[in-house]
C-alpha cells in the first residue's frame, strides 16, 4: 500500500455537531435544499475521480462497502459482516441483504465484483486502481457474499473500503470498458438518486424513498456551482442558496464574533494541514542542524494566526493531539535563543534561503511570518511563489530549498509517513519530495507494512515519527478548518473532519428546513 | 488580376495556418502540467498516486507515447475534420462543452450592448450638441467612470446592494430567453449593467 487516501479520518474529537436549536422539535420532511458549491461535476462516472468537490457530490449518491465511525473504528455499511484469514490475505464479506439500487435492482456480490474488476482495469483510468493494488482477485461465493484475496498483507485495506474513491456499489454491467464518459450516472445505494444535471447551472437529486438506511429528512438537493467565494456567501445572505460549502475565513470570523445575524455554520476541523518541507537532499537543507534551527525559530501560532484568522489549530505531527496516530514523542518548541544556538552550528552565513509557495493559497501570508520570524535569528528568506503546475515541477525535480506545503488528513499512518521513504531517483521523486533518506526509517515502515495488530502498529508508528521529528525533513505548523455556512432555517446538517457532504449518518441527509 | 491577387493571399494563408497551428499545439506542451495526471484525477498534491502501468495506459490512450510530429499530425487532422477532441477532466467532446455554454454569453452579450446603446447614444448626441457644456462633462465624466471602474468590483457592489440588501434581483443563475425572458431578464440584468457601462462606447 504505497499510496495516499485523501479521504476523512474521522474522530470523536474532530467530528462537529453544532447544537440543534431545538434538538426536541421532530426534523420536518420535504422541501428542496440549495447548496453552493465552489466546483461542478465533471463527469458521471463514479469510479473516476476529477475533484474532491467532485467526489463529495457523489457521496449523496453512492456508497462504500463499509464505514467509519467518530471513533475512527470501522463499521458495517453495504457490508454486513467481514472475515479475515489467519494469513490476511482473504477477505470475506457478508452483504446486507434487501440493499435497492436506484433503479430497484436489488445489491449482489456479483455487482461489488463489477466495481472493483471496472477498477482494476488499467483501460478505465479508475481513481482507485492505487487504493485496491494489493488485491489479486474478488469472486462472488453466493448472491451476498464476496471473496476477495490480496497479493500482500495490507493493514489498511478494511480502511481503504471506506473511502468512497477506492470504489462504490454500482449494478454490473452499468459501465462500459475505456476512458469515455458514459452519458448518465449508474444507480447508486446511497440516500439521494439523480435527477438531472444542466452544466453551469445546477444538479438535481431526489430523496430516495427505498433507502436500506436512515432516509432523507429533504425531498430533493439543488446543486449549483459558484466557484468565487465572495459571490458563494452573497447569494447565502440573499437567500438564493441555503448552505455554501468553503466559506471564506473573514465571513466565518464575523459569523463567530455575532456580527452577522441568521447564518450559522458547521466546521470541518482538519480539512487540510500545512507543513514546511526541506529539500533534505540538497544544500543548504542537506543540513540538519540548520533544519532544526528553522523548527525552534518558528512560532506556529503566530504564523497561523495571521494566515487562518484564528480559525486553525496548531499542529506538530501529521495527526492531530487526541488521534490514536498522535504520539507522545520530544518535539522542537519556539525558542529563539536554541534557534541561534543551533544556526550557529550549521555554519550558516547570511545566504539567502528560498521559500516556495503556491500562488492562490495563502502561501504569501503565511510565508511574510515566516519570513519576518527568520529574520529575528539573523536568516534571509526569499519568497518564491509559483503557478501550482510550475511547483509541481520544481518539487519533482527537487529544484527547491524549502516550500509551503498543503496535506490533507489521512486514514492511516502509514500513506502520511511514506511520503518520507527514500527515493530511487532525486531528479523524479514521486512520492517523497523532500529527497529525506534514511535506512533504519524505512525499515521501521516495512515492518509497520505487514503489522496486522493494531497495538504493535501503534509501537513502530512512535518510532516512526520520534526519527522523523529528531530528522525534521519537515515542520508541521497547523490544521486549517473548513466551515459550511448556512441560513438558520437549515437544522440539522453536520459535517465530519475533512469537509464532507454527505459522510455516513450525517450530512446533507439528516438535514432538514425548519420554515 | 483581382482573381490572381485573391489567389496569391489564399496561398499566403497557408503557410500562416501551419505556422499559427504549430504554435497553439507547442503552447499546450510547453506549459506546465500533466495531461495523464488531470485526466486520471489526480491533484498535483497527492503525490505518486499513479502506478506505472496505468500512466503508461492512459498516455498509450492519449497517444502521447507517440513522437511529438505524429502527435502533431494527427491533432491537425482532427481539427481539420472538426474534431476539437474530448476534454481531459469531463471526457466530452471539447464541442459539446462550447456550445452547452456559448448561449448564455451570446444572450448576455447582446443585453448588455443593448444597455450599452441607450447609455452611449443618448449620451453621445447630447455631449456633441451641447459641446463643452456641462451635460457634455457629465456625459464624458460617466463614460470614463464606467470604463475606469473595475468591473469585478462593481458587480460585487451591485450584488451587495440589489440582491443582499433590496432582494430585488438575484444573486447568481441564469435562464434562457426561450424559456422564460422575464426570469432571463431578472438574471441578466445586473451583469449587463456592469457590462455595458464598462464599454468604451460613448
Amino acid at each position: 500500500m504505497k499510496r495516499l487516501l485523501t479521504f476523512a479520518f474521522i474522530l470523536s474529537s474532530l467530528v462537529i455537531n453544532l447544537p440543534l436549536q431545538a434538538a426536541s422539535i421532530q426534523p420536518k420532511r420535504g422541501g428542496t435544499l440549495t447548496l453552493a458549491v465552489s466546483k461542478e461535476l465533471a463527469l458521471m462516472n463514479p469510479l473516476v475521480n476529477t475533484s474532491s468537490t467532485e467526489s463529495r457530490i457523489r457521496e449523496l449518491m453512492f456508497e462504500p462497502l463499509l464505514a467509519r465511525d467518530t471513533k475512527g473504528a470501522i463499521q458495517p455499511r453495504l457490508a454486513e459482516s467481514w472475515e479475515i484469514s489467519k494469513d490476511g490475505k482473504l477477505y470475506t464479506f457478508r452483504l446486507r441483504k434487501g440493499v435497492k439500487f436506484h433503479n430497484g435492482k436489488e445489491l449482489t456480490a456479483d455487482d461489488i465484483k463489477f466495481a472493483i474488476d471496472y477498477t482494476l482495469n488499467p483501460k478505465n483510468g479508475a481513481y482507485g486502481l492505487a487504493d485496491l493494488d494489493a488485491v489479486e482477485k474478488a469472486e462472488a461465493i453466493d448472491k451476498y457474499a464476496l471473496r476477495i484475496s490480496l497479493k500482500k498483507i495490507n493493514p489498511l485495506f478494511l480502511t481503504v473500503l471506506t473511502d468512497i474513491r477506492a470504489f462504490s456499489a454500482i449494478p454490473k454491467e452499468s459501465l462500459p470498458e475505456g476512458m469515455r464518459k458514459p452519458s448518465t450516472f449508474p444507480p447508486g445505494t446511497g440516500p439521494f438518486k439523480f435527477v438531472e444535471w444542466k452544466p453551469g447551472q445546477r444538479v438535481v437529486f431526489e430523496r430516495f424513498d427505498d433507502y436500506w438506511g436512515e432516509k432523507a429528512h429533504v425531498e430533493r438537493v439543488v446543486m449549483r456551482e459558484i466557484a468565487d467565494a465572495t459571490v458563494r456567501f452573497s447569494a447565502l445572505q440573499a437567500g438564493d442558496v441555503d448552505i455554501i460549502e468553503r466559506t471564506p475565513y473573514e465571513w466565518v470570523q464575523q459569523i463567530v464574533q455575532g456580527k452577522i445575524k441568521g447564518i450559522g455554520y458547521a466546521r470541518a476541523n482538519i480539512a487540510g494541514a500545512r507543513n514546511i518541507e526541506f529539500n533534505a537532499a540538497d544544500p543548504p537543507f542537506n543540513n540538519k542542524k540548520l533544519r532544526l534551527a528553522i523548527a525552534y525559530a518558528l512560532d506556529k501560532r503566530e504564523i497561523m494566526q495571521a494566515a487562518y484568522f484564528g480559525l486553525a489549530e496548531t499542529s506538530d505531527q501529521r495527526f492531530p493531539k487526541g488521534s490514536i496516530w498522535y504520539f507522545d514523542v520530544p518535539t522542537p518548541k519556539y525558542d529563539p535563543g536554541k534557534a541561534k544556538a543551533l544556526l550557529k552550528e550549521s555554519g550558516y552565513n547570511g545566504e539567502i534561503l528560498e521559500l516556495m509557495g503556491n500562488r492562490g493559497e495563502v502561501a504569501e501570508i503565511e510565508g511574510a511570518a515566516i519570513q519576518a520570524q527568520l529574520k529575528k535569528i539573523g536568516v534571509k528568506v526569499e519568497l518564491k511563489i509559483f503557478e501550482r503546475a510550475s511547483a509541481l515541477e520544481a518539487r519533482r525535480q527537487g529544484k527547491f530549498m524549502f516550500k509551503l506545503a498543503g496535506g490533507s488528513d489521512y486514514p492511516d499512518p502509514l500513506p502520511a509517513y511514506e511520503e518520507y521513504a527514500c527515493e530511487p531517483d532525486l531528479r523524479n521523486r514521486r512520492l517523497n519530495e523532500s529527497g529525506y533518506c534514511d535506512k533504519e526509517y524505512d525499515a521501521l515502515l516495512r515492518s509497520a507494512e505487514l503489522e496486522m495488530d493494531l497495538e504493535k502498529r501503534k509501537a513502530l508508528f512512535k518510532q516512526v515519527v520520534a526519527k522523523l521529528v529528531d530528522d525534521s525533513p519537515f515542520i508541521s505548523l497547523g490544521f486549517t478548518p473548513r466551515f459550511f455556512a448556512f441560513r438558520d432555517y437549515v437544522k440539522g446538517f453536520t459535517t465530519n473532519s475533512s469537509g464532507d457532504f454527505q459522510p455516513f449518518g450525517g450530512g446533507l441527509s439528516r438535514a432538514w428546513i425548519n420554515k | 488580376m483581382l482573381g490572381s491577387y485573391v489567389v496569391r493571399r489564399l496561398l499566403q494563408l497557408i503557410p500562416v495556418l501551419i505556422l499559427v497551428s504549430l504554435a497553439v499545439f507547442l503552447l499546450v506542451r510547453v506549459i506546465p502540467g500533466d495531461p495523464v495526471s488531470v485526466m486520471l484525477g489526480i491533484d498535483p498534491d497527492e503525490r505518486g498516486r499513479i502506478s506505472e502501468e496505468q500512466y503508461r495506459v492512459v498516455q498509450h490512450q492519449l497517444g502521447l507515447d507517440r513522437p511529438i510530429y505524429v502527435q502533431y499530425l494527427n491533432w491537425a487532422d482532427k481539427i481539420i475534420h472538426g474534431d476539437f477532441g474530448l476534454s481531459l477532466a469531463s471526457r466530452r467532446p471539447i464541442f459539446e462543452i462550447i456550445f452547452e455554454r456559448y448561449p448564455a454569453t451570446l444572450y448576455l452579450t447582446a443585453t448588455a450592448l443593448f444597455v450599452g446603446l441607450i447609455i452611449a447614444i443618448p449620451a453621445g448626441v447630447i455631449a456633441a450638441i451641447r459641446q463643452n457644456t456641462r451635460l457634455d462633462y457629465a456625459a464624458m465624466g460617466f463614460a470614463l467612470w464606467g470604463v475606469a471602474m473595475p468591473d469585478f468590483w462593481f458587480a460585487l457592489m451591485l450584488i451587495v446592494l440589489f440582491s443582499v440588501k433590496l432582494g430585488w434581483f438575484p444573486s447568481i443563475g441564469y435562464t434562457s430567453p426561450f424559456e422564460s425572458p422575464v426570469l432571463f431578464l431578472q438574471h441578466a440584468f445586473l451583469p449587463a449593467i456592469v457590462m455595458g457601462t464598462n464599454w468604451p462606447l460613448p
